[in-house]
């Protein structure tokens, strides 16, 4: 670990706490975009550092893992502990839910009982004030001999105040009291009784409960013990029958406001701005200084048409994002995680891997990744084959620009289908899996729920660009160097530049793909190179169409340009699939074989580069097939 | 002329493209799995090694 920095002016502060306490609110509300996200050396864990200027002094901030104990089992109480006994700081502040005290003062005991000096600061006071929890700050004081402040991680004076307690107070004038040495001193006793293993676990956990009952009993008062706002949500949205079809609803909402209400005008305009005025202008200012043909198609057609086609739909990813972290800021996500448990574990895999896979809605790695997080093999390897399936964000252009262009009337209803398309196959996939090679029982899901609460919106924006960011930089690079590729691949021939695309490169090596899928409905080599530079990454597919077809109208009139484009016999994206075709060519994108990034992920995490191409093959395999009886299903209902 | 200069700044971004896809590559970095990884998972995908 780095040497800490101590000087008059610069001091350093570590936030520490239990999960879900509003501690990153805290470290956002207080160092805003001025973060830097690393990892702690040697472990995934994330490392968030921040600073502030306040009082004159500069303030470096640690955002700690939540922990709900620091006993040094898991990663992240390992990196408390060590942190926080190893590293000399200013000042190290406990972030306690205040409305949930006593399960929260297990890890602040634990503290104290190693001698760490903290400012206790009784976050939420509100949902306290809510569930009739009433906390007196100076009897708390007054036990454990260490200074208690009171915040609302949200409001801006709170922060204000802590800024002030930050650069303020001195902890030298602060210490253990005898009662709190007491209850040290028999925590040792245990220690030294020889006991061992369980019962000496058990020993210290009874003496530790002990204490914070007798904290309890002086300092905190429960005056309102009935049902709270969030046990009556809960008897609605995750408890009972109704819970499903109100996930699946709130999901609906979802893809109706990215698709249909925000995100959609926005994509329009955005499409309508790059294939129009700025296509025109760099024409024009091309021809102007009199560029060679072959580089006006390389920028017009190459680049501005493939990166272009991407850019397009970047804004539906902010959204859908947006949507996905303000769910999560209220509370809502862990009880999705809660309610999908039931029908996971019925499919074979652990409870526990339900929140691994839902960051397969973001990005299909993390989601791998952290599947490291399962206790057995069998559950590692059932989350990891399960996680590619679902829409990643790199899939959703390709999702959006398919359902806008072939069915401009019910895109939200098709798109949101496709998002079930994934979750259902990574169900009956893991089921097929479970059937064939893992027999065993799943292990015991333990999931806190935390309370229903308003979002705080700068965390939620900070966590929408966090993810979305990394979009525009794809857009940047791997697509941008994989559209001049494929330009490249598609405007030449052993014999020099072609006339037409269909005698290029490309053409040769995406008609031995789309051969594949004569049957499908998609068999040209158009759809065969599409489906290749998907590998590379997802969004590859979209802007190779791009490269190819020019950049795809999704406005509100594309009905009519594919209604106008079959009349002519044109050719192009409109011609080149029907509905039917499309819909196909849509399921299949939804479940084939993942992107290298993924790929590479499942190799490192499997350790195995048998798993890796399993994976791969196993993936098209199965997506081959679901597209085909899709189509040969479609066709036999007389859809088109 | 300009041909040139627009290819030139074209292969300097290509090339300056392909390196942080190698970069990441080699690092174990992924642009699009964002650095904080909401609902409590310790996936660290923001610059792990």
């Amino acid at each position: 670990m780095e040497a800490a920095i101590m000087n008059d002016n610069i001091m350093r502060v570590a936030l520490t706490g239990n999960p879900n306490t509003g501690k990153s609110t805290i470290f956002n509300e207080i160092t805003g975009a001025r973060q830097k996200i690393g990892n702690w050396p040697g472990v995934t864990v994330d490392k968030k550092e921040g600073h502030v200027t306040y009082g004159g002094k500069e303030i470096h901030v640690i955002d700690l893992p939540g922990t709900y104990s620091v006993n040094a089992r898991s990663p992240e109480e390992k990196i408390v502990i060590d942190f926080l006994q190893e590293q000399k700081m200013d000042l190290v502040v406990d972030v306690i839910d205040s409305s949930n005290i006593e399960r929260n003062l297990f890890l602040t005991v634990q503290l104290l009982e190693k001698g760490i000096p903290m400012v206790l600061d009784l976050n939420m006071q509100d949902e306290a004030k809510r569930r009739g929890v009433k906390i007196d700050i100076k009897k708390l004081e007054k036990i454990l001999g260490y200074p208690v402040i009171v915040t609302v991680a949200r409001d801006g004076s709170s922060i204000k105040n802590l800024l002030h307690v930050f650069t303020s107070i001195s902890m030298e004038s602060y210490g253990p009291t005898e009662r709190l040495n007491e209850h040290i001193a028999k925590i040792q006793e245990i220690e030294n009784s020889g006991l061992e293993g369980m019962e000496l676990q058990e020993a210290i956990i009874k003496q530790r409960y002990a204490f914070i009952d007798s904290i309890m009993d002086e300092a905190v008062e429960v005056t309102n013990a009935g049902t709270s706002f969030t046990e009556k949500v809960d008897s609605v949205l995750a408890n009972g029958v109704l819970a499903l079809p109100l996930f699946l609803a709130i999901l609906y909402g979802v893809f109706q406001i990215t698709f249909e209400w925000i995100g959609q005008p926005i994509a329009d305009a955005l499409d309508d701005f790059i294939a129009g005025d700025f296509t025109d202008w760099v024409a024009g200012a091309l021809e102007g200084a009199e560029v060679a043909d072959w580089m006006q198609a390389l920028i017009l057609d190459g680049i501005i048409g493939g990166v272009g086609s991407v850019l397009v739909f970047v804004p539906l990813i902010f959204i859908l994002f947006f949507c996905l972290s303000f769910l999560d800021g209220t509370g809502y996500m862990a009880r999705v995680a809660f309610i999908m448990d039931p029908i996971m574990r019925r499919a074979g895999l652990s409870g526990k891997s339900v929140m691994p896979l839902m960051m397969g809605f973001g990005c299909g790695v993390p989601s791998i990744m952290g599947a490291r997080a399962l206790d057995n093999e069998k559950d590692r390897i059932l989350s990891i084959l399960a996680a590619p399936f679902l829409t990643c964000g790199a899939k959703l252009p390709i999702m959006a620009l398919f359902a806008a262009m072939f069915f401009p009337e019910d895109a939200t209803n098709v798109v949101f289908a496709m998002y079930i398309v994934g979750v259902v196959m990574a169900i009956v996939s893991t089921k097929l899996l479970t059937a064939a090679k893992y027999k065993d029982e799943t292990a015991t899901f333990l999931l806190e729920l935390p309370p229903y609460r308003m979002p705080d919106m700068k965390t939620v924006l900070l966590e929408t660009w966090d993810k979305g960011k990394g979009y525009l930089v794809k857009a940047g690079t791997i697509i941008f160097a994989g559209c001049i590729i494929i330009w490249f691949l598609g405007a030449f021939n052993f014999d020099g530049m072609v006339e037409e695309q269909s005698e290029s490169f490309l053409a040769s090596i995406g008609a031995v793909v789309g051969a594949l899928f004569t049957f499908h409905g998609f068999g040209n080599w158009e759809a065969g190179a599409a489906v290749i530079s998907g590998i590379l990454a997802k969004e590859s597919v979209v802007s190779t169409i791009g490269v190819l077809y020019g950049l795809p109208d999704v406005s509100a009139e594309a009905e009519d340009a594919i209604e106008t484009a079959e009349a002519l016999g044109a050719t192009g994206m409109a011609a080149a699939f029907t509905s039917l075709s499309a819909l196909a060519f849509m399921v299949f994108s939804q479940l084939y074989t993942p992107c290298v990034t993924a790929l590479g992920t499942i190799k490192k995490e499997t350790n195995s580069w048998k798993m890796m191409f399993f994976a791969a093959g196993y993936m098209f395999a199965l997506a081959w097939v679901v597209s085909l009886i899709v189509y040969q299903v479609g066709r036999l209902l007389g859809f088109e | 002329m300009a041909t040139y200069i627009i290819g030139a700044v074209i292969l300097a971004l290509f090339v300056m493209a392909t390196r942080h896809v190698i970069n990441n590559y080699r690092s174990g970095k992924h642009d699009c799995c964002g650095t904080d990884c909401s609902g409590g998972c310790n996936c660290g995908c923001g610059g792990h090694k």
